[in-house]
């Protein structure tokens, strides 16, 4: 038992030495930089400078329509012509609005309470934050959440909170990647391969949420990214993207946490809410070798995943009660 | 606001410059008079003084409205004042006067808003616009612009990159140079770049033109200048109800012989691509609105409006500025711009 450990040892810091070469090699953030600091000039009417960044940005993703648009509209501005908006636009500017968004550098996602612990199990996970059309990657440091990579994401047209099939929104809640599907549509609308949520989880049966198929995929050959929200529910992220993110994943080992919006809190914060939750969780008996507590938001029970070796094969659900964490849920997964 | 940040660099550079000879002089309608003003006027403007700036600069604009340098230094004042429009309309006048810079600028703006429309439709994911873009050489007559630059799609990015360089470049140089001369100049460089941002919170407070320059001619022309206005906004309603109405003919005959389409070679390639459009079934509204006449000389006016179109679900504002011809048969419109 005791040299088992040991390998895992050896495989997790491997992994963990992969993930952040991987994270050194390619510095995924470059072109998403670029985006938001030409929608940053054009805002502050820096027109000169909106135009030349937009352009950097087109260098690394030639095919960026919001590139392409802050440059039109820029150089509109600058032959003195009258800039119009209208209908045809709105894409553009809700994406323009997600890009502006900067992840907090100092603060912590409340939404992982307790991370596993990653002398057992140091896969990443991935958290989705709808209101940002973000995907972050953390992985576990003596416990703690540390951001290694993040990608902008195209969710559902009608947003979250998925509840009925062909609803085109995204689930909420805690899901495993289980596995891949090559060209999951032969016109390659859906980029080159997908990566499966097991969603619908027991929570969402037991709530009568139905539907399928939800999953991580690419877009079309001809599009960077496609729009903050117009996916049939899916995970849609730029075909460069989905293969970075692949590289984070393992599967039926990998957990992705999708919720409306990332609380972020002072490390300070974080861990006095984590040593909290500790507590509370031993006390039912779930913090045993678990990969994970996790919180979506108040209308959500908590999840705890239990593993078993590598594989997530254990998902609780718990409702907070004054008397401490009630069990209303357990999962078992093959 | 950038280009005024360079002009703004560009006075700097002006003025050191005319330093050298300017020291000791003191006869007030001399060059040395003037660059003398003009350097107080900078200084004012480095201590954040515009009102002593202007008192300065203001009788040299009275004095010699179409000079471009004191039309600079005036404008770089009253947009420290806040006074945003009125600084425009100073530059725009002056460029106006001066017929090669006004070819140059307007060369510009029309490869910028090329590009813009090749940038837009590759943001829609539709293919760019192959068309031509018509610039106004110097040497030929403004009615026959000639063509000497087609759009090219495969050009892109680069040429986007182009379109910011004549901005880059010219502070770049004005960098350089500043650098070179002396350098009590290099220490004002930063400040005076500073200053546009800053003025973006003031809100502007609109002046008509009117209330600055008044002089004798204009008061005594002013009782006719009334009724050429009116008879323009007129010319101007006609136009819009013609096109509304779908009214082709009657549209064209609006547009003097003399017109200088912006996009195309001449008057007739023009007319072929707007009847179609004027002419096409369904019913249109074209409105205008905030008239503003300005009459350029006796027989030349600026009339700016704001134009609302809807045809279908396509709802379209815009500010528009057409330069109006006065013919023998009454006043045409020579030159439109703005979409």
């Amino acid at each position: 038992m005791g040299g088992t450990a040991r390998r895992w040892w050896g495989v997790d810091r491997g992994f963990v030495g992969l993930v952040v070469s991987i994270s050194l090699i390619f510095p995924s953030f470059a072109a998403d930089r670029e985006l938001r600091h030409a929608t940053e000039a054009l805002l502050s009417g820096d027109l000169v400078a909106s135009t030349s960044k937009a352009n950097d940005a087109l260098k690394s993703e030639p095919q960026s329509r919001l590139a392409h648009w802050i440059a039109a509209l820029s150089l509109t501005a600058l032959a003195g012509k009258p800039v119009q908006i209208n209908g045809d636009d709105r894409d553009l500017l809700e994406e323009a609005r997600v890009r502006l968004e900067v992840t907090p550098s100092n603060l912590l996602p409340k939404n992982l309470v307790l991370m596993p612990r990653s002398a057992e199990r140091n896969v990443p996970i991935l958290l989705a934050d709808a209101s940002r059309s973000r995907i972050y990657v953390f992985v576990s440091k003596q416990g703690r959440p540390v951001l290694l990579d993040e990608f902008y994401t195209t969710i559902g047209l009608y947003g979250v909170d998925k509840s009925k099939e062909g609803d085109q929104k995204t689930p909420l809640g805690v899901y495993r990647i289980q596995y891949e599907i090559r060209d999951p549509r032969a016109d390659g609308f859906l980029g080159k391969f997908a990566m499966t949520l097991d969603y619908p989880n027991a929570y969402d049966r037991f709530a009568g949420r139905t539907g399928s198929g939800i999953w991580i995929h690419g877009v079309p050959q001809n599009l960077h990214v496609r729009a903050p929200q117009a996916s049939d529910g899916c995970l849609a992220v730029s075909n460069r993207d989905l293969n970075k993110l692949k590289k984070y994943v393992r599967y039926n080992e990998s957990q992705i946490v999708v919720v409306p919006r990332v609380e972020w809190v002072a490390a300070e914060e974080w861990s006095a809410s984590a040593s909290q939750a500790a507590r509370d969780f031993s006390a039912t008996g779930a913090a045993g070798r678990f990969g994970g507590v996790f919180f979506i938001d108040e209308k959500w029970p908590w999840i705890a995943s239990q593993l078993r070796g590598n594989q997530v094969h254990r998902r609780e659900y718990f409702q907070k009660t004054p008397a401490g964490f009630k069990r209303v849920l357990e999962e078992k997964l093959s | 606001m950038r280009y005024l940040t360079g002009v703004n660099g560009l006075t700097v550079l002006t003025l050191s410059a005319l330093l050298g000879w300017s020291c000791g002089v003191s006869a007030n309608d001399s060059p040395a008079g003037l660059a003398r003003d003009r350097q107080n006027t900078a200084q004012a403007l480095k201590e954040k003084n515009p009102q002593r700036a202007i008192k300065i600069i203001e009788p040299w604009f009275k004095k010699r409205p179409d000079d471009i340098e004191i039309a600079n230094d005036y404008a770089i004042t009253l947009a420290q004042l806040g006074r945003l429009d009125q600084a425009r309309e100073v530059l725009e006048q002056a460029l106006s006067k001066n017929q090669q810079t006004s070819l140059a600028f307007q060369n510009l703006r029309e490869i910028l808003s090329q590009q813009a429309a090749i940038s837009y439709a590759k943001a829609m994911g539709k293919k760019p616009p192959n068309q031509q873009v018509a610039l106004k050489g110097g040497v030929t007559t403004a009615e026959a612009p000639v063509v000497v630059a087609q759009a090219d799609s495969r050009s892109e990015p680069q040429g986007a990159i182009a379109a910011s360089s004549p901005v880059t470049a010219s502070r770049a140089d004005t960098r350089a140079a500043v650098d070179s001369s002396a350098k009590a100049e290099t220490a004002r460089e930063p400040d005076l770049k500073s200053e546009p941002k800053r003025d973006l919170k003031v809100p502007a407070t609109i002046e008509l033109k009117g209330d600055t320059r008044k002089d004798a001619t204009k008061t005594a022309a002013r009782a006719d200048s009334k009724s050429e206005e009116s008879a323009l906004a007129k010319a101007t309603e006609q136009w819009s109800d013609a096109w509304e109405s779908k009214d082709f003919n009657k549209y064209l005959a609006a547009y003097s012989e003399k017109f200088e389409p912006q996009q195309f070679p001449t008057r007739e390639a023009w007319a072929a691509h707007r009847k179609p459009r004027v002419t096409k079934p369904g019913s249109i509204v074209v409105k205008v609105s905030d008239i503003r006449v300005k009459l350029l000389s006796a027989s030349r006016a600026e009339v700016k409006f704001l134009q609302r179109y809807e045809s279908g679900n396509l709802k379209l504002n815009s500010i528009k500025t057409l330069i109006w011809v006065k013919e023998d048969s009454g006043w045409r419109i020579l030159r439109e711009e703005g979409r």
